[in-house]
């Protein structure tokens, strides 16, 4: 033991003890004064850890007694006194048997407490040396327990030696010798967790309180505090205590799903131990303490501080990474070991014990906020693995662990963002931690690519307020990308002005479909990509990088997955302008009136448009991969398309939505009722007549028809649908929508709002007021019900002239 | 993150440190990340986690590595460690036999949790306990060409070959990353919590998503 130099006074021991069980004070008076720190002194005596009287105060409130509560005439030391001295022997006994050798030996220097001689080896002749004997292979030998269980006390003998290196306390062979062998008693006694690493941590403070508090018989003359403060059974109360602890916290080191133990058959319906029914289904297991981990930031911290939370969603931070080691060793590494233990006194002095603790942790996230919300992936990682000490704190002001468990306290009883924010500016208030979350630190960039960071005052930010959203990467963007940002921008503002001025519907459709499609236009023509995606893997992805410099593990950056979205929503887009032209084809009137000439062109025309539906039928259902968009088109049409307008690149035709062409300019615009049903009939009777012996199937003719419809209204559709692309939704609700992804102009500021810049500067126009005009000059249009489209079109031009 | 976090590179490359308690991975990181060992430092509860960036081939990589728990093959925090990786230290004690016996264990479980390819290198620290030595050298090395991995011996307390053993590593990983590779195989919506699979593989030309039609 070490010396006793390492003790306080014993004057103080037992004026500690006349303070908890002998000044009639109330338990509940007690836990109070423990919990706000006034039970024991904050400043630690000797060797910067000791404090009098702890371990009585956690003595008290961890070990149940019988009768719960003591009649109140009656010490309450009493019934805490002799629950000790049960467990007490119970622990001697445990020592006696598990460490017993098979043929009854003990290590060397082993003793028991209050075994003054240890049990003779047991020489008898009925030991079976066949099986009992150190040598022997017999299934049943003993010894291949007993060698495990060695293994098992050197695994542990290899944590206690490396327990809380920096106080020499822990350094004492004794004490290590002691540890260990509290920590192989409660292992084997908990054969479904056994010893895991971190309650060598747990105990170790444990034992050193038990054991700053023991009292020799002749130090002082009061036989009951030096009965229950005695020296001889120190190892015991800690063990005791861990026990206790470990009652509530075993569940956070469980690592297997727990097995119940066989018991007799008899005892099965009577009793039943291990994991309730519930517990048995057919579930993958998933480790309480990742529960508890995800419970701590996905719950507990979005009800307290849900900016936070949103920051550490979006970096990708497991809770699990942090929470474990938190939670397992009760914070004893994120503090100081003295501090770590004001937080026990306050954690142990609550009556649903470790309910607390994952409070404590959100409070202590709250504390961090400003490192962690500019902070990146390995920002937050690095504050949240290696806790930042505490600040020099005004002295009037309470301890901070202190100030840590109130603060968690007051989350515990009313979790919301209201209660949040006050811990913060408590934390403001006595420890200086501003409110302002700093900016971003410029993240980490490829070298090639230097970060410029374009601001402006754009409502989604104002929406936001002072205190900003936590915008955790800072993206690096080109200017390029900021422009093609800023094109949304433009239409929302534009949309807003019009509907202050009255604009109809109609045109606000058509300039909500602008903008809706321009992010996605946009990103097409300037080939930057669009930044990196949240929730993308648990590595945020810093940068956007040319494939071949990516590292493996951003297989696809979100830019290029777009691009394949964008590429399938062309393609789409043709087949609903093909199906549109060959429904088209079909429509046409086969009257008599007509002349032969005529009559035969219509014919071939349907012929074609058929064959365009079979093939449009086979790229749909993935036959065929390539697009051969003269066989998509059928040959006059795709003549007509070859030789878009001139004024356009081919990119530019193929994602502006041209409206499908009439293969023939001659059919009358039909009112869209008529047209819807006249749709079905007409052609489905004059098919048969048409040659088919092009076309792979006959069925095929016949099946089409329905599908038309609905084809032709996808087709028709895919014009507006564009924006369920994710991305445009979270304009028009920025700040919901920003929460589960980051959609480009939610967090890249534009600079659109400047008044210096309008449409004229933009890198291009807008192509899709553009495109209906040029065609409109080529092919009159046929279809009636593209016409509030195009008509919106054509008058979006006339706003984005004329509104400034 | 200040310092360190600040600074640019051109590759970031998680390597993850495994191996039996006590080991010394901890200390191979210390060492590795800041030139620092502790004789007796405490053991790793959960995740310790460190960068540091060199130079491979004139560019930059950061590393960023991993140590956990070697008592535990860590379940409750196995997805979130391997996830990503694409090295491992598979790391014994070249003064403990049994270490080097668990190390066949350790392949296991880098097989049934990480990516396929990733870069493993086996490494028996401790070499500056010579006259302790329970694993031969050539012992290892013959495991090592058996599994297809490389092999180094190293002393977090002396430094010797802690710098190498790392450099080699990223360099064998930047050598296949930059070689070309990607498969884009993996589901983009990799939710924390899953393990997925990665590839590293070197092989056919992969180059997609350059312009539309």
């Amino acid at each position: 033991m070490p010396d006793t130099s390492a003790r306080p006074e014993p004057q103080k021991i037992t004026a500690m003890y006349e303070r908890i069980f002998r000044s009639g004070a109330p338990l509940s008076k007690l836990k109070d004064a423990a919990f706000g720190g006034r039970l024991l002194s904050d400043t630690p005596e000797q060797d910067g850890l000791g404090v009098a009287g702890r371990s009585l105060a956690w003595k008290l409130f961890l070990i149940p007694t019988t009768p719960l509560t003591p009649p109140a005439s009656q010490s309450p030391a009493k019934p805490l006194l002799e629950s000790l001295e049960g467990r007490r022997k119970e622990y001697a006994s445990l020592l006696l048997e598990k460490m017993r050798a098979p043929d009854g030996s003990y290590e060397e220097n082993f003793s028991v407490p209050g075994v003054a001689q240890l049990p003779q080896q047991s020489d008898e002749a009925s030991m079976n040396l066949q099986r009992n004997n150190p040598l022997s292979l017999h299934e049943d030998n003993p010894w291949k327990d007993w060698f495990a269980a060695v293994d098992l006390r050197k695994t542990i003998r290899q944590d206690v030696e490396r327990t809380f290196p920096d106080h020499d306390y822990f350094r004492d062979a004794e004490v290590q010798v002691q540890l260990t062998n509290i920590l192989y008693i409660y292992s084997v006694t908990h054969s479904d967790i056994g010893y895991r690493q971190g309650m060598h941590e747990l105990l170790a403070p444990l034992y050193y309180s038990v054991d700053y508090d023991s009292l020799d018989p002749i130090e002082s003359p009061d036989k009951e505090i030096v009965e229950f403060c005695s020296r001889t059974w120190v190892a015991a109360d800690a063990w005791i205590l861990f026990s206790e602890v470990m009652e509530d916290m075993s569940c956070w080191y469980e690592w297997r799903e727990p097995t119940p133990p066989p018991m007799p058959a008899s005892l099965q319906n009577q009793y039943r131990h291990g994991p309730p029914e519930g517990r048995l289904e057919l579930k993958p297991y998933i480790a309480p303490i990742v529960l508890t981990c995800q419970r701590l930031q996905s719950q507990l911290l979005k009800a307290a501080d849900p900016l936070l939370w949103q920051a550490m969603q979006k970096a990708g931070i497991e809770p699990q990474i942090y929470g474990i080691r938190w939670l397992r060793l009760l914070l004893t590494r994120e503090f100081s070991l003295p501090d770590a233990m004001i937080l026990w006194d306050g954690i142990f002095s609550c009556d649903s014990t470790f309910e607390l603790v994952p409070w404590i942790c959100v409070a202590m996230l709250i504390r961090i906020r400003n490192q962690l919300i500019p902070a990146d992936y390995s920002g937050q990682l690095s504050v949240l693995l290696r806790y930042p000490p505490p600040m020099d704190i005004d002295p009037a002001s309470p301890h901070h662990a202190i100030l840590l468990l109130r603060q968690a306290f007051a989350l515990y009883t009313s979790p919301n963002p209201s209660t949040g924010s006050s811990v913060a500016i408590e934390n403001r208030n006595l420890l200086n931690i501003p409110l302002e979350v700093p900016e971003p630190q410029p993240s980490p960039v490829r070298t090639r690519r230097p970060a410029t960071r374009v601001r402006s005052s754009t409502d989604v930010r104002k929406a936001t307020g002072p205190s900003r959203t936590p915008q955790g990467q800072n993206i690096s963007v080109k200017q390029s990308q900021s422009l093609q940002l800023g094109f949304p921008e433009l239409a929302r503002g534009l949309l807003e002005k019009g509907e202050s001025l009255g604009i109809n519907k109609t045109l606000m459709n058509a300039v909500s479909e602008l903008r809706k499609n321009i992010p996605e236009l946009a990103s097409q023509f300037i080939g930057s990509p669009p930044p990196e995606s949240s929730n993308y893997s648990s590595f945020p992805l810093v940068t956007e990088r040319p494939p071949e410099e990516r590292p493996p593990w951003e297989h696809r950056t979100r830019f290029e997955m777009e691009h394949d979205i964008a590429d399938l929503r062309a393609l789409q887009k043709k087949m609903g302008d093909a199906v549109g032209s060959a429904v088209d084809a079909l429509l046409q009137d086969e009257g008599e009136e007509r002349d032969a000439e005529t009559i035969k062109r219509i014919r071939n025309r349907k012929r074609e448009a058929i064959e365009s539906l079979a093939y449009v039928r086979d790229l749909l259902k993935g036959t065929t991969t390539e697009v051969d968009e003269e066989r998509l088109y059928g040959e006059e049409e795709y003549k007509r398309r070859r030789w878009p307008p001139t004024s356009q690149g081919g990119d530019i035709k193929q994602t502006s939505s041209p409206p499908p062409r009439p293969p023939e300019p001659a059919v009358p615009a039909r009112p869209s009722l008529e047209h819807r049903r006249q749709k079905s009939s007409p052609p489905a009777q004059s098919l048969p007549s048409h040659p088919l012996s092009s076309l792979p199937r006959t069925p095929v003719i016949v099946q089409p028809q329905p599908e038309l419809v609905s084809m032709k209204r996808v087709a028709h559709a895919t014009t507006l649908p564009r924006q369920r692309s994710s991305s445009s939704q979270s304009l028009s609700n920025p700040t919901i929508e920003s929460n589960t992804f980051r959609a480009p102009w939610n967090y890249t500021k534009s600079n659109f709002s400047t008044p210096t810049l309008n449409s004229a500067t933009l890198p291009r126009p807008p192509p899709t007021s553009q495109s209906p005009v040029s065609m409109r000059s080529e092919a009159p249009p046929s279809y009636t019900n593209q016409m509030p489209v195009r008509q919106a079109r054509k008058a979006s031009n006339d706003p984005l002239g004329a509104l400034p | 993150m200040a310092g360190e976090g600040t600074t640019s590179y051109d590759y970031l490359f998680k390597v993850v440190l495994i191996g039996d308690s006590g080991v010394g991975k901890s200390n191979l990181l210390s060492r590795f990340t800041r030139n620092e060992f502790n004789l007796d430092s405490k053991s790793t509860i959960g995740v310790e986690f460190a960068t540091r960036t060199i130079q491979v081939d004139g560019k930059t990589v950061k590393a960023q590595i991993w140590d956990t728990a070697g008592q535990e093959r860590y379940r409750a925090i196995t997805s979130a460690y391997y996830r990503g990786a694409v090295g491992a230290l598979l790391v014994y004690d070249i003064a403990k036999q049994s270490t080097f016996e668990n190390v066949q264990r350790w392949l296991k479980e880098l097989r049934d949790h990480a990516d396929s390819n990733i870069v493993i290198m086996l490494v028996g620290n401790k070499s500056d306990l010579r006259h302790l030595r329970a694993v031969l050298t050539d012992q290892a090395q013959q495991f090592a060409e058996e599994n297809h991995l490389s092999f180094m011996e190293t002393s977090a307390l002396d430094a010797s070959n802690v710098e190498l053993a790392f450099q080699s590593i990223l360099t064998e990983i930047y050598r296949i990353v930059s070689a070309k590779s990607l498969e884009n195989t993996v589901d983009p919506s990799i939710k924390p919590g899953e393990s997925t699979t990665i590839s590293v593989s070197t092989g056919e030309d992969q180059k997609k998503a350059g312009c539309c039609s």
